[in-house]
C-alpha cells in the first residue's frame, strides 16, 4: 500500500505531493486538474513502468504516433509519442527532467529522497563503445550524465530508460529501434497486482479471463453478491464464447428461472458493477483504480457498491483509488466510511489547478459528514 | 439579494435573522454584492463547518458573525482555535473593530455580536440602532422592568435584549416586523458608530 505519493514531471503533475493516503481514496476536482493523470501515475508505479502499460496510456490519450507501415516509424515519432508522458512534453536529459513516481520521503535535511519502489522514467543520451580485448570485442553502453556531458564530437544515441529504485532494475530502450512490445533483455520487474478501469468502461474485454481466474473460488461469491445490488435474484454468472474470434460475454441466471440471459440485456449498471467487481477480486494485495466511479450507476446503487468495495479492500488488502464528479458518489462514500460497521480508512482528495500548479486538499470522514449534513460543496 | 453560487467570499451567520439584518445593512449602505451570507442554523454548526469552508474549491474569504452571548471570552478562544488550525496566526484578544487576518491563501474575519467587547447577541446590536429620541423605547423598558420585578417574564434574563427588541418591533407601524425589514423600512438607524464599525469590517474583509 502506498502511504504517500510524490509525482514529478508526469504530465500536468510537475511536482505533486500527498503526505498521506488511505486504503480507499476518492479523488474529485474540476476537469483538467489531473485526476485521471494521478490514476495513471499510480498504474505506472504498480506496473513498475511496464512498457505495455505505457503503451496503453499513450494510446488512450491519442498520443500514439504510429505509421501505417510499422517499419517506417521514425525515431522522432517515438520520441514525440513518449515525450507526451512528460510535463510540457519536455525532452530533457537531466535528472530534473525525469518522471518520478513513488512514496514521499525526505532526508534529515528536508530534501526529497527516492524510497525503494519509486519508478524513474527518463530520456538519456548514450554511446555504444567497442572495447577491444585480446580475444573479443566488448560492447559497452555508456549513458551520458548531465547536459554538460555531451561529447559534441561523439555520435550519441537517444534512449528511453525506466528504473525501479531498489529493485535492481534498469532498462534502457534504444529509440533508434523502439517498440512498446519489445521486452528488454532480462526479466521485467514483477509488477504489483493491479486493475485499471477506464472512464466509460462498462464492459472490459478481459472480463471473461478475470472471471476464469476466480471461478469456483470464494471470490466468485463476492461477484454474485455485488450483482445482487442491482438484480437481487442473481444466482450465477458465466462467460460464453460469442464469436469466432473468441470474444466472450457474460450470461446470468436468475433464481426461479430456467433460462439464462445475456448480462448486456440488463443495462449498463449491472455490467459496470461486474466490471468493477471482477477487477477488484483480481488485484489482491495490489491496487484498484476506477476512473469515474459513477459511470452507468444510478445514485441509489453507489452506496451499496462502496460498501462492498470497502469490505473487500480490507479482506483482500487492496488499495483503491477512484475518481468522481458526482455528488451522489461522494455522499455514498461518506455514508459508507462513517458507518459504525466500517473499519477501513478512507478520505476524499480534491485536486485544484491554481495558476497551473496542481494542489490537493484532503477531507477526513468527519469533515465529509459535516459537509454532507450542512450541504457544503466539497467538489 | 439572491444567494449566489460560486462566490469565493462568504459570511457565515448563526441564523435567518442575522442573514436578513446583514442583507438589509448591505443594501442600506450600498455595498458591493461580493460575498454570500450563509445561514448555518446555529452556533455549533457554524463553528463545526468553518474549517471545511476554508477547504472548499476556490474560496478566498470566510467571515463569521456570532453572538458573544454570556461567554465572550470562551467563544473567542474557541474561534481562535478553529482559525489557528486552519492556518492563521492569531494571538491576543478580539480587536474592537472585529478581526481580519490573512495567510498565504485565505482571509478570515470574526465579528462577535454585539460589538466585540461586551456579552450579548444580535438583538443587543439591533437595540443600539433604535433612534436616540425614540419615545416608545422608554415605555418598552419600563414594561419589561415591571414584569421582571413581578417575575412574570417567561424569558430568561439572558434573553432580555431579545424581549426588548421584539416588543419594540411589535409596536411599530407594521407590528412584528422582522429585524432585517425594520432596517429597510428605516425604523432603525444605521449611522450609529457601532453599525458603521460593522459595515467597515465587512468592507475591509470583503474588499
Amino acid at each position: 500500500m502506498l502511504q504517500s505519493l510524490h509525482i514529478q514531471n508526469y504530465r500536468n503533475l510537475k511536482n505533486f505531493r500527498m503526505k498521506s493516503l488511505d486504503q480507499v481514496n476518492l479523488i474529485t476536482g474540476r476537469n483538467n486538474t489531473g485526476k485521471s493523470i494521478l490514476l495513471e501515475a499510480i498504474r505506472i508505479y504498480a506496473s513498475k513502468g511496464n512498457l505495455l502499460d505505457l503503451e496503453q496510456i499513450v494510446e488512450n490519450h491519442g498520443e500514439f504516433l504510429r505509421q501505417r507501415d510499422r517499419t517506417k516509424n521514425t525515431e522522432s515519432d517515438d520520441l514525440k509519442t513518449l515525450s507526451s508522458l512528460f510535463t510540457n512534453r519536455t525532452i530533457g536529459f537531466n535528472a530534473e527532467n525525469s518522471i518520478l513516481i513513488g512514496e514521499l520521503a525526505e532526508d534529515i535535511f528536508g530534501n526529497s529522497t527516492m524510497p525503494d519502489g519509486s519508478v524513474i522514467i527518463q530520456f538519456v543520451r548514450y554511446i555504444d563503445e567497442t572495447q577491444k580485448d585480446a580475444s573479443s570485442n566488448l560492447l559497452r553502453r555508456r549513458v551520458l550524465i548531465g547536459e554538460n556531458n555531451i561529447e559534441a564530437d561523439r555520435d550519441f544515441k537517444i534512449g528511453f530508460k525506466v528504473t525501479v529504485k531498489g529493485a535492481n532494475s534498469e532498462y534502457l530502450y534504444p529509440l533508434d529501434n523502439f517498440n512498446f512490445r519489445r521486452f528488454p533483455y532480462g526479466e521485467n520487474p514483477i509488477s504489483d497486482s493491479y486493475q485499471f478501469i477506464k472512464t466509460g468502461n462498462i464492459d472490459r474485454e478481459i472480463n471473461g479471463k478475470l472471471f476464469d481466474d476466480i471461478a469456483l473460488t470464494d471470490k466468485e461469491k463476492y461477484v454474485i453478491e455485488a450483482l445482487k445490488i442491482i438484480e437481487p435474484e442473481t444466482e450465477r454468472v458465466a462467460f460464453i464464447e460469442k464469436d469466432a474470434r473468441g470474444r466472450r460475454d457474460a450470461i446470468i441466471k436468475l433464481k426461479g428461472s430456467k433460462d439464462v440471459y445475456p448480462l448486456k440485456s440488463m443495462g449498463d449498471g449491472i455490467n459496470r458493477i461486474l466490471t468493477i467487481i471482477l477487477a477488484l477480486v483480481n488485484c489482491e494485495n495490489g491496487f484498484l483504480m476506477i476512473d469515474e466511479f459513477e459511470n452507468g450507476l444510478h445514485y441509489s446503487v453507489q452506496e451499496q457498491l462502496w460498501k462492498i468495495i470497502f469490505k473487500l479492500s480490507k479482506e483482500l488488502d487492496i488499495q483503491v483509488f477512484a475518481t468522481t464528479h458526482s455528488e451522489d458518489c461522494i455522499k455514498g462514500f461518506q455514508r459508507t466510511i462513517n458507518d459504525p460497521q466500517n473499519s477501513v480508512s478512507g478520505k476524499l482528495i480534491r485536486m485544484d489547478s491554481i495558476d497551473g500548479i496542481i494542489k490537493q486538499t484532503q477531507f477526513s470522514p468527519d469533515e465529509l459528514k459535516i459537509a454532507d449534513e450542512q450541504d457544503i460543496e466539497v467538489r | 439579494m439572491e444567494s449566489k453560487k460560486d462566490m469565493n467570499q462568504i459570511l457565515l451567520v448563526e441564523g435567518k435573522d442575522d442573514q436578513h439584518v446583514i442583507w438589509a445593512l448591505c443594501e442600506k449602505h450600498q455595498m458591493v454584492e461580493n460575498f454570500e451570507v450563509i445561514d448555518c442554523k446555529g452556533i455549533n454548526k457554524l463553528i463545526e463547518q468553518t474549517p471545511i469552508r476554508f477547504k472548499t474549491s476556490g474560496i478566498r474569504t470566510v467571515g463569521i458573525i456570532i453572538d458573544a452571548d454570556d461567554q465572550l471570552d470562551q467563544r473567542w478562544e474557541k474561534v481562535k482555535g478553529v482559525l489557528q488550525s486552519s492556518g492563521f496566526s492569531i494571538s491576543g484578544s478580539l480587536p474592537e473593530d472585529g478581526l481580519i487576518v490573512s495567510n498565504d491563501t485565505h482571509k478570515a474575519g470574526v465579528w462577535m455580536m454585539p460589538d466585540n467587547k461586551i456579552n450579548g447577541m444580535l438583538e443587543d446590536f439591533i437595540s443600539f440602532l433604535i433612534p436616540e429620541d425614540d419615545q416608545l423605547l422608554p415605555i418598552v423598558n419600563s414594561t419589561l422592568e415591571n414584569i421582571e420585578s413581578e417575575r412574570l417574564n417567561r424569558y430568561s434574563m439572558h434573553h432580555h435584549a431579545k424581549a426588548e427588541i421584539h416588543t419594540w418591533l411589535a409596536w411599530q407601524e407594521d407590528p412584528g416586523i422582522p429585524m432585517g425589514a425594520s432596517i429597510t423600512k428605516r425604523y432603525l438607524t444605521t449611522e450609529q458608530e457601532i453599525c458603521m464599525k460593522l459595515i467597515d469590517w465587512m468592507k475591509n474583509l470583503f474588499s
